[in-house]
């Protein structure tokens, strides 16, 4: 991860930037994993389309993806929240 | 951190066709109802609606209007569909996505060029699968036998041994009745790509690349090839379908 590198070059940058960095690596992160569960999502419709899954095997996969997203989501708003701390 | 207003107008992207395609007005048939139209820029064009933001919510109804575009596109010829959720910031945004990626598209177009997809899935179609096994592998059998003859409590051990013969034995199967569907369906066919069987009853998945005018020859060729199976398989066979299985463009944004 980007991160350990950062932090091992920068080490005079200073602990505001290295919290800065922490929060846009852990942003970077939720957003690939809210990515990749569209992109399942995606997928798994695009199986049921084509006669690939069930009606039934879809809700079920469906039912799981779509609630780790909106958890997700959530956390993500939680952190937008959240007022600065000043170090 | 201030709330940003998002204020302009995304376009949901679709599918990319050949700008000699079409009329390039599709009707309200987009996300939202949203209008679908082409943007051409070159010999490419293209597919898309107006959305609102960059980010969509991967619902049941959005997925379904993607794919209802999908289907319209596919009356009028080839296309490269878009896997769900891909968004441009504006038309500018689509046109350089179409430029940047203008040669592996048109090399794309041309590989499914008056063709479909098919797709087969083939099931066992049994009530217990692992019963069925132990009754057609005599070996599993034996080993089932040992462990459990006479009243005997098997170690955890010893169940997982069993579970992993069992599991080889499902895994040999499912390749060696793969391999006798594919030579039969193989001749009829541009490419086929074998997608992993869905759960333990599953035996084939089959995506399956044919000429437009080709399936009424494909269809022979599945009940020829279930022919050959007992009736403790279900074949089940659909389409056409875009080429969904048979693009692959890793987009250059």
């Amino acid at each position: 991860m980007l991160l350990i590198d950062d932090i091992l070059l920068f080490p005079a940058r200073g602990v505001g930037w290295l919290v800065e960095q922490v929060r846009h690596a852990a942003q970077q992160e939720l957003e690939n994993e809210s990515d990749n569960l569209r992109a399942e999502l995606g997928d798994l419709y695009m199986m049921l389309e084509t006669h690939q899954i069930t009606e039934e095997e879809f809700t079920a996969r469906e039912a799981t993806l779509l609630d780790r997203l909106t958890r997700l989501e959530e956390e993500d708003k939680d952190a937008d929240d959240e007022p600065e701390t000043n170090l | 951190m201030a709330p940003q207003v998002e204020t302009k107008v995304c376009n949901y992207l679709y599918a990319i066709v050949a700008h000699s395609q079409g009329c390039g007005r599709y009707g309200p048939i987009g996300i939202d109802g949203g209008e679908v139209y082409s943007l051409p820029d070159g010999q490419l064009a293209a597919v898309v609606s107006d959305v609102p933001n960059a980010r969509l919510r991967p619902v049941r109804q959005h997925m379904a209007a993607h794919h209802a575009v999908h289907k319209c596109l596919m009356q009028e010829g080839a296309l490269l569909p878009m896997s769900f959720g891909v968004i441009a910031e504006g038309p500018d945004a689509v046109r350089r996505i179409l430029t940047l990626n203008r040669d592996a598209f048109v090399e794309q177009l041309r590989h499914v060029e008056n063709k479909v997809e098919m797709s087969l899935v083939v099931k066992y179609d049994i009530p217990n699968i692992f019963e069925y096994f132990v009754r057609t592998h005599p070996e599993l059998k034996a080993y089932r036998d040992q462990l459990f003859g006479g009243g005997r409590q098997p170690s955890e051990d010893d169940k997982i041994e069993l579970g992993r013969l069992f599991d080889r034995i499902l895994r040999d199967d499912r390749a060696e009745l793969t391999q006798q569907v594919v030579e039969v369906l193989a001749p009829l066919c541009a490419a086929i790509k074998e997608n992993p069987p869905r759960g333990e009853s599953g035996v084939m998945n089959l995506a399956c690349l044919i000429a437009r005018d080709g399936q009424e020859r494909f269809e022979h060729g599945i009940l020829e090839a279930a022919g050959r199976f007992d009736d403790n398989f279900s074949f089940d066979y659909s389409g056409p379908w875009p080429p969904y299985n048979f693009v692959e463009v890793s987009l250059q944004m």
